[in-house]
């Protein structure tokens, strides 16, 4: 059995009214990448802030390599690694002198400390910027510092939260396949986000988060699987009769039938071939019909199902 | 680990561009203002006593001429400079002109004295008169009781007998230096902003690379101090500085060796980060620390001089308790007296008071920082 | 919400900056314009100083002295002996002079010693001078007396009554010359100008500096109200507000000069203070074509302020600093605003309306056009090459 590296057990933590982790509880196992996802304000900053022992915390019990956790527990804060949601670097020291500053309070041998940054620096790309002052950088190119100063030192757990938040697309998935090479290295890695495309992408094993609450967890696609609707087609059909909807409704796997304009919505709870069983239908009542899509079940759709509202509200 | 905090902190410190400009620009540039402003009063003290100029309008040969001639001519540092007018018209032009500062007037027996305003140089003037008249009447009274005593008394008179002696201090240094102590004082307690600066980088409710920093396997009162010493000798080295330039850019002297003023400006920079420590244990919000340090800092330095250089002294006459706790008067104190008196016991009294009030507020800082946790961030 | 309305809000947020800044000038303002203030005669007047007096002797001769010596002056005895205190005293204008007079003052006296007693004076000025001639005079009216076989008590009664005779002197005053007292009003305005300078250059350039951030600046562009709108709107806010914080330094000098025999001049003194607070809106605009960040429009305009402050008559008086450094101060704009303030001073209420009052509200207005046009100019190249 892998062996947990991270178990948060029965979090509680309050705001003064506002209870923003809710008995929360978690593990994170070794070598596993676990996203960690929720909408805004659903208190995955605040239980990564407990996790590292930076908040107070009402109840509950937090061990990080089978030791308690606690705010001068230096030996286990010497094997985590943390990038923050905001870019948190120095302004007025360069993209070297960052990555050496943050690794030197983890590395004390300064031979196996400028290793450390050179590697760093070259599995994040900021090769060509080693002199700029933040300020110079680009947004990607400032969060990839701020994964460099919490990568540098070789943590065994690594804590992403939101990194890629107001990223371009080529930095983002330079990002990703950044985590994944470390990942494969030996890091275990907590990833939090709201994109639920990242998690799915990345993560192994998915948590999602809701007003301080466990309210789902698994893999995608043990996630996914939990869902009735299985596959969504969408069709643009011009008229649509009670007979058309009642005959669509007899096709095997297919549950629920709507119109919605001038477009119908067909979901299915599961089997194969669904698309080909209704055009089939169609085509052989010979109905016009425009544009096709078939989707797939997300998270959102996870999320939308337990909770009713969107990821992304 | 202390030395790597300490070497970085240096670093990121002496490149912010703010703190430059505050801690070490400002400072130099309100020093040369206040040498363009006062610089010559330092050099040639106006209470300073130079000659007056007066007019003297005459009918005749008078006794009171003689007087005149002992105050102008007849000395090694004249009291007067006599111009003798023809009329009185001549002496009013003369004064409305600002060429005298007021004339003596003979009217037969009668001889008045004319000023352009009331004043410490009108009363000289109208003393001198008042003496004139003092002399005559003194003689007339001896000469009435006892007027075999009339020479030895003329003798006497003429002799201009001395009873009083000046005491002496073995120093002296311009009181206008005051302001530039006020201004060493001010600039030492905008160490407070570094040392707010610092804090915000080791604290995770401050800052987001103070949350990474308490992230990492640092032990608190090493980072604290690592940080501390680094303000410290940075504030230590831009007073140094700017004491430098007052004494060999704008050559104003302190009137002790340097090494003297360094040490006392280097307790007052270390006082001003402990205060800045202080502060920013306290208050969370990075615009109300700064809000809090300039407020501390304008307060304390108007009142140990700043702007008005009397209120330093009016304050120790009346309620002397503020000087005592006023960490700017505390250090422009200890200033004035090194320069004034050398190290006398009221220098000690503010140099210990610097020291004690460093200690105090590092402790209790410390106290209130060693063991904090966070509520919210 | 309209762009006046934004400015009044924005500078309602630097709340806390108006209140220092009118603290700093109610307190201390009013404290050293109190300090400074001198009374205009128009009849001599023999200047009273202030002469602490230590007694140690408690003798015929010393007793006499003083008392003599409270005839012209404030005698007073201080709470301390420590010379270094009263020396400190002394050079700091508490007192003018301090006399110490020995246990065997009276023998030393009698015997005609050169240091029958001690003075401390600050140096060689002239308060000094003149006490000291006082008390030489008097001591020297004693010991004549007693030379010619008078007693103790007869020759300090004799030498006050001659003190008290020759007070009969005949001294005048020459109405026409100029005086040049400072008054409360005077002294109180002049200090205000250094308080609204760094008002107007702190909270005006802090707005300035907010609305000329780039992206707020193209923000603003993009909208529907017209450009010759929104500037009127613009200018027009940052108006109300220099007006409102100049209207709040005037209403708490009218409230604090009721009684002031000095009161009928202060429409001069606003017009004044309406002239400097323009020049101080356009140094605020040329800070704020420099720079958008708050913290370097506050180093500059303390920089600027203060140095103006002490260089152009604001804390030092003109008439103390080198001719020089007035050369130089002639280029800067709160040098005219002294000037002015000067002029209102040294003039009646009904001369001060002339030639020279308006080159001297007229120059401080130019200036603040002059570096509001140097505001904008600066601001429409750093547009025009995108810095």
């Amino acid at each position: 059995m892998e062996s947990e590296i991270v178990k948060i057990d029965q979090l509680v933590k309050r705001y003064r009214e506002k209870l923003a982790v809710d008995h929360f509880s978690m593990e994170v196992r070794q070598g596993e990448i676990l996203g960690l996802l929720g909408p805004n304000g659903s208190g995955k900053t605040t239980t990564i802030n407990c996790l590292l022992s930076l908040l107070k915390y009402d109840k509950g019990n937090i061990t990080v390599f089978g030791k308690a956790m606690r705010p001068d527990a230096y030996d286990l804060k010497g094997q985590i690694g943390v990038v923050p949601q905001n870019v948190a670097v120095i302004h007025t020291l360069t993209v070297a002198e960052n990555i050496d500053f943050f690794c030197g309070l983890y590395i004390r041998d300064k031979k196996k400390r400028k290793q450390c940054v050179e590697e760093a620096i070259e599995m994040t790309g900021l090769g060509e910027y080693r002199k700029y002052y933040p300020k110079k950088l680009s947004g990607g190119l400032l969060r990839r510092l701020n994964i460099a100063c919490g990568i540098a030192h070789r943590p065994k757990l690594i804590i992403f939260d939101e990194p890629t938040v107001a990223v371009d697309p080529q930095s983002r998935n330079a990002i990703l396949e950044g985590i994944r090479e470390m990942n494969r290295q030996g890091a275990t890695i907590i990833y939090t986000s709201h994109y639920m495309e990242e998690v799915e992408e990345l993560c192994s094993r998915i948590i999602i988060m809701d007003r301080g609450r466990n309210v789902a967890e698994g893999t995608t696609a043990q996630l996914k699987a939990s869902l009735k609707n299985r596959e969504t087609i969408r069709m643009d059909l011009v008229t649509c009769t009670d007979e058309i909807i009642r005959d669509l409704k007899e096709i095997n796997h297919v549950y629920e039938v709507k119109q919605e304009g001038e477009q119908l919505i067909i979901r299915c709870d599961g089997g194969t071939h669904n698309l080909l069983h209704i055009m089939g239908y169609f085509e052989e009542k010979n109905i016009p019909f425009g544009r096709v899509t078939t989707e797939l079940p997300t998270l959102n759709d996870v999320f939308l199902e337990i909770t009713g509202k969107e990821l992304r509200d | 680990m202390f030395c790597h905090i300490f070497l970085y902190r240096i670093k990121e410190l002496l490149r912010n561009p703010w703190h430059l400009a505050w801690n070490l620009i400002f400072p130099l540039g309100l020093a040369t203002a206040f040498f363009f402003g006062f610089g010559n009063l330092i050099k040639d003290d106006p209470e300073q006593f130079t000659t007056i100029p007066v007019g003297y309008v005459k009918e005749a040969d008078q006794p009171f001429d003689q007087v005149l001639t002992a105050l102008s001519k007849d000395r090694k540092d004249p009291i007067l400079k006599v111009s003798e007018y023809k009329d009185e018209e001549e002496a009013k032009k003369a004064l409305r002109d600002g060429d005298t500062k007021g004339y003596y007037i003979q009217k037969g027996e009668e001889i008045s004295v004319v000023v352009g305003r009331n004043g410490v140089t009108s009363t000289t003037l109208h003393q001198i008169l008042k003496e004139y008249e003092n002399q005559k009447r003194v003689l007339e009274t001896i000469g009435k009781k006892h007027p075999e005593k009339i020479a030895d008394a003329v003798k006497t008179m003429e002799k201009g007998q001395e009873f009083l002696r000046p005491h002496v201090f073995n120093k002296y240094t311009s009181v206008y230096m005051n302001y530039f102590y006020s201004l060493i004082a001010m600039a030492s307690l905008y160490g407070s902003w570094l040392a707010t600066t610092m804090l915000s980088g080791i604290s995770a409710n401050m800052s987001e690379r103070g949350k990474r920093f308490e992230s990492a396997p640092v032990y608190k009162m090493t980072s604290l101090f690592a940080g501390i010493l680094s303000t410290v000798l940075l504030q230590g080295i831009f007073n140094g500085i700017l004491v430098f330039y007052i004494q060999y850019g704008l050559h104003l002297s302190f009137g002790v060796p340097i090494w003297q003023v360094l040490m006392v400006t280097t307790v007052g920079g270390a006082m001003g980060i402990t205060i800045g420590v202080f502060i920013g244990a306290l208050v969370k919000k990075r615009g109300l620390q700064m809000a809090f340090s300039l407020a501390v800092s304008m307060v304390t330095s108007f009142l140990s001089g700043l702007m008005w250089g009397e209120i330093r002294q009016i304050i120790e006459s009346h309620i002397p308790v503020i000087n005592r706790i006023n960490p700017a008067a505390m250090l422009t104190g200890c200033l004035y007296n090194l320069g004034n008196y050398g190290l006398t016991k009221n220098f000690y009294r503010d140099l210990y008071s610097m020291v004690i009030l460093t200690v105090t507020l590092l402790l209790v800082s410390v106290a209130i920082l060693r063991r904090r946790n966070y509520d919210s961030l | 919400m309209t762009v006046f309305k934004t400015i009044l809000k924005i500078a309602k947020r630097d709340w806390m900056t108006i209140l220092v800044y009118f603290i700093v000038f109610a307190c201390f303002g009013s404290l050293s314009a109190r300090g400074n203030a001198q009374k205009e005669n128009e009849t001599y007047q023999d200047e009273r100083m202030e002469v602490a007096v230590i007694d140690h002797s408690r003798s015929t001769i010393s007793k006499g002295l003083i008392q003599s010596l409270r005839k012209t002056d404030k005698v007073l005895t201080p709470n301390t002996e420590d010379l270094t205190e009263l020396n400190d005293d002394v050079r700091f204008d508490i007192y003018d002079y301090v006399l110490i007079l020995p246990e065997d003052f009276e023998e030393e006296v009698k015997a005609g010693k050169k240091d029958a007693a001690e003075y401390l004076s600050g140096g060689e000025s002239i308060c000094g001078h003149l006490m000291t001639e006082k008390i030489r005079l008097y001591l020297q009216d004693v010991v004549l007396y007693l030379k010619s076989g008078y007693s103790t008590q007869e020759a300090v009664k004799g030498a006050g009554e001659a003190i008290l005779a020759s007070s009969h002197v005949k001294s005048e005053i020459l109405s026409e010359v100029k005086t040049g007292e400072s008054t409360y009003l005077s002294g109180i305005f002049r200090f205000s100008s250094y308080a609204l300078m760094m008002l107007l250059t702190e909270v005006i350039g802090t707005i300035l500096g907010n609305i000329r951030h780039s992206d707020v600046r193209r923000r603003i562009a993009v909208s529907g109200t017209s450009f010759r709108k929104r500037n009127i709107a613009f200018y027009g806010a940052v108006l109300v507000v220099s007006v409102l914080m100049t209207g709040l330094l005037i209403a708490f000098v009218l409230l604090a000069s009721i009684g002031d025999p000095e009161y009928g001049k202060i429409p001069y003194y606003i017009l004044n203070e309406v002239a400097i607070m323009v020049c101080g809106i356009g140094i605020a605009t040329t800070i704020s074509s420099i720079t958008t960040d708050s913290s370097l429009i506050s180093m500059i305009s303390n920089t600027a302020v203060l140095s103006m402050s002490f260089l152009c008559g604001i804390f030092v008086p003109l008439e103390v600093m080198s001719q020089k450094v007035l050369v130089v101060s002639h280029f800067l704009p709160m040098y005219w605003f002294a000037k002015g303030i000067q002029y209102i001073n040294d003039h009646g209420v009904d001369a001060v309306m002339s030639s020279t009052f308006y080159s001297y509200l007229g120059i401080q207005v130019l200036f603040g056009v002059g570096f509001f046009m140097i505001g904008l100019i600066i601001f429409k190249k750093k547009e025009l090459y995108a810095v």
